[in-house]
């Protein structure tokens, strides 16, 4: 009897254990699959989801602001492992609060995010963590993950480069679909704690982006300003307490370094203080490429 | 006696200037019950207990550490993410902080009022960004502002930021 007993064991075991052996072999084929985009196709994909949120609101109309942002930002770029990116940030238009990373370096801040910070070490945070989801590739493995998972790599590329093409725009308005939904609350938190790092290497005292989590989290979620931010981010309370967590005293040793606040303040009063927003224009290539 | 009132005035005007600026008597609480310590450091003596929801006055923060008073005049410091920020209550006029709140005339309903009928967007929706029309205009436009690293450098040598070797915190190491 104990004979049987072990034999029907084992059965059992088999009969338990191929059904998930077969799904781990499917889940290894899946993987294969993502293989790493080329940078050049990273950089295109950026480049089309930028245009669709440059679609949706232009850039601040303040060239010498925009410069300002982006010698921030890429002071901040050339601390990471992907110097060579070609790195853009630009402000855009809307009194909403938030920030965008798209694949291949194309960084965008809204104004409302920007007139809520009180010096550059603050700037230069939230950068860092936008930076930090493109230097780890967070945007482009969402993207892979829910959109395109069923197209190969080498489909992918031909897609990428036939811009203007009915393939171009599937690839284009399938990743900025992925993008709208959001990041996994994971590869956020990581961008948080790289980011913090990111700002020491600049030379910044590290911890302006947890002073901006501290303030957003003062502000009642419903707020229309923060509609989005909130839906697509973990709670500010959380990622603050989590980001702490993870920091200890780590950086407490780069808390003297400077924040870059009358710099700060004096640009962002001479520009966005007076700043008047511009009525949209009509893009020429509006009828054209979609 | 006209001399004294001048400078009066004087002082008067520089602090009314200044608190906006340093952020000195912001109103906060305790997010949970904590020791507050004499100096910022978690080594440094107990001043006193602050409860929960205790409410205090924010003077200053130095990196992760605030430097708080509490409504019977005692001063310490508490660590960032311990304080929040205003009374608990979560409030709807972001425009009340940084920037918004420097600058009166931005600052409440009236400037998002402003602001929004000008440009007619109404905050940035998801589906607002999937239904676009895509700009590559724009996106060409950002090189004309694209700074090259030997300009990122100079700026940061201009401003004294100086570049330090911060390994990435413990936790995300193995990666490296």
């Amino acid at each position: 009897m104990p004979g049987a007993l072990i034999r029907y064991t084992g059965l059992l075991l088999i009969m338990l254990l191929v059904p998930a052996n077969s799904y781990a072999l499917f889940g290894l084929e899946k993987l294969k699959r993502f293989k790493p985009i080329s940078k050049k196709v990273e950089i295109q994909m950026g480049q089309g989801i930028a245009a669709k949120i440059l679609g949706a609101t232009p850039l601040v109309n303040d060239p010498e602001l925009q410069q300002y942002v982006n010698r921030v930002g890429k002071w901040v770029a050339l601390q990471t492992e992907r110097p060579n990116l070609p790195w853009h940030f630009g402000v855009i238009d809307t009194d909403t609060i938030n920030a965008f990373a798209t694949p291949g370096g194309y960084i965008l801040i809204t104004r409302g995010l920007l007139m809520m910070l009180r010096d550059e070490s603050e700037l230069a945070g939230i950068l860092a963590h936008e930076i930090s989801h493109a230097v780890r590739k967070h945007v482009l493995r969402t993207i892979r993950k829910q959109s395109l998972a069923d197209i190969g790599r080498k489909r992918l590329n031909k897609m990428a480069e036939e811009k203007g093409s009915g393939n171009y725009k599937y690839l284009v308005n399938s990743s900025t679909e992925a993008f709208s939904r959001g990041l996994d609350k994971k590869d956020e938190y990581a961008a948080d704690r790289m980011g913090v790092v990111l700002a020491a290497r600049a030379g910044y005292e590290p911890f302006g982006m947890a002073t901006v989590l501290q303030r957003l989290s003062a502000i009642n979620p419903k707020d229309t300003k923060l509609t989005l931010m909130f839906n697509t981010h973990p709670d500010p309370d959380k990622r603050l307490q989590k980001l702490m967590e993870a920091v200890g005293t780590q950086l407490d040793a780069y808390a003297k370094q400077p924040r870059g606040k009358e710099r700060f303040q004096k640009i962002m009063k001479a520009h966005i203080a007076r700043y008047v927003p511009t009525k949209r224009k009509k893009s020429v290539f509006d009828d054209d490429i979609w | 006696m006209d001399n004294r009132k001048q400078i009066l005035i004087w002082i008067l005007g520089a602090w009314l200037l200044a608190t906006p600026l340093t952020g000195f008597g912001e109103a906060g609480s305790a997010r949970l019950k904590i020791d507050m310590r004499e100096q910022p450091s978690i080594d440094s003596k107990v001043v006193t207990n602050i409860n929960k929801k205790q409410k205090l006055d924010i003077i200053n923060r130095l990196g992760s550490w605030v430097h708080v008073k509490t409504e019977d005049s005692k001063t310490g410091w508490l660590r960032l993410h311990q304080v929040r920020i205003g009374d608990g209550r979560r409030k709807n006029n972001s425009g009340y902080f940084g920037l918004g709140r420097l600058f009166g005339s931005f600052s409440g309903k009236q400037a998002n009022k402003g602001i929004t009928a000008a440009t007619g967007i109404r905050g940035l929706e998801a589906a607002q960004i999937r239904d676009a029309k895509a700009d590559h205009t724009a996106v060409k436009a950002m090189d004309e502002f694209m700074v090259v690293a030997t300009d990122a450098l100079s700026f940061a040598e201009k401003n004294q930021l100086i570049a330090t070797k911060v390994p990435y915190l413990k936790k995300d190491r193995k990666r490296e």
